[in-house]
């Protein structure tokens, strides 16, 4: 096997292959199908989240009409609170 | 068309700035794609030793690039901000894979195109090159490729990997001195 005298000086003369044709193709695809994984992450663990705490109160609520008679269970102290309260 | 000529004649800064300012892969950023392609897949050629994975590793740096154009801060050259992305995406890829698959596949890769061209001994200086530089830590690997395949100079290499030119010039030396008592047939050069 012919060695060359300074391997690594030599290192620049390894020929790099060309360019894939369809490398910017490529890379506009990922992008697309990374930026996608991104948004539905983001609508999954933030917006989800969001809307559902901001939807909570009138469910529950709803939950409580039906059960119960009432649009809100107040507390004891508050009951008593508001039965003084003069009119 | 406009928009093209004006960004043909911006510096990579001014387009980096540009495209932070994008919220796709717009004009100033695809400018950048079309300067940087060739050098990043030189890059990740040499530092994934295949065409398969520099292909999947030059993709991943442009990923990368736009993800985090709104991070580069103009303190360096853009071009050393986008060789420490390949670098880190090259070693990353790199840890993940193994070094056995790597070579089989240099191996097969390099024997194909020999026996293709007859182009018997830049191929044979090539598998030898990068059987030898796999005794090395790909930090310190990657060091070497990059100052003597892509000619970086010890101030730029330093940047890339966020260290200390002293620090840089001593870690190449010790990777050649390694190298040297590995493979004391061959010559790796002096300083």
């Amino acid at each position: 096997m012919t060695m060359p005298t300074n391997l690594l000086e030599q290192m620049s003369e390894i020929r790099v292959p060309p360019l894939p044709e369809d490398f910017d193709r490529s890379v506009h695809q990922r992008l697309n199908k990374r930026l996608l994984l991104e948004h539905l992450a983001d609508l999954l663990f933030r917006g989800l989240p969001t809307a559902v705490a901001h939807f909570a109160q009138p469910w529950v609520g709803l939950l409580v009409y039906s059960l119960v008679g009432r649009f809100e269970l107040e507390q004891p102290d508050q009951r008593e609170t508001s039965e003084d309260r003069p009119e | 068309m406009d928009t093209l000529l004006d960004t043909a004649e911006l510096t990579d800064e001014q387009l980096a700035a540009l495209a932070a300012r994008e919220r796709s892969d717009g004009p100033a950023f695809v400018e950048l794609v079309s300067r940087y392609r060739e050098r990043v897949w030189r890059v990740c050629f040499r530092l994934l030793g295949n065409a398969e994975d520099a292909n999947d590793g030059a993709q991943e740096v442009f990923v990368r690039m736009f993800l985090n154009r709104d991070r580069f801060q103009g303190r360096s050259k853009y071009s050393t901000w986008v060789h420490g992305i390949a670098l880190r995406t090259c070693l990353s890829l790199r840890r993940g894979r193994g070094r056995r698959e790597r070579r089989e596949n240099i191996v097969a890769e390099q024997a194909g195109r020999a026996a293709g061209k007859g182009d018997g001994s830049a191929a044979e200086l090539s598998l030898d090159l990068m059987q030898m530089l796999d005794v090395l830590e790909d930090e310190d690997r990657a060091l070497l490729i990059l100052k003597y395949a892509e000619g970086h100079s010890y101030e730029e290499l330093a940047e890339t990997f966020q260290i200390g030119v002293s620090a840089c010039k001593m870690r190449i030396s010790r990777a050649r001195e390694k190298l040297k008592q590995r493979f004391s047939e061959h010559s790796f050069g002096a300083e």
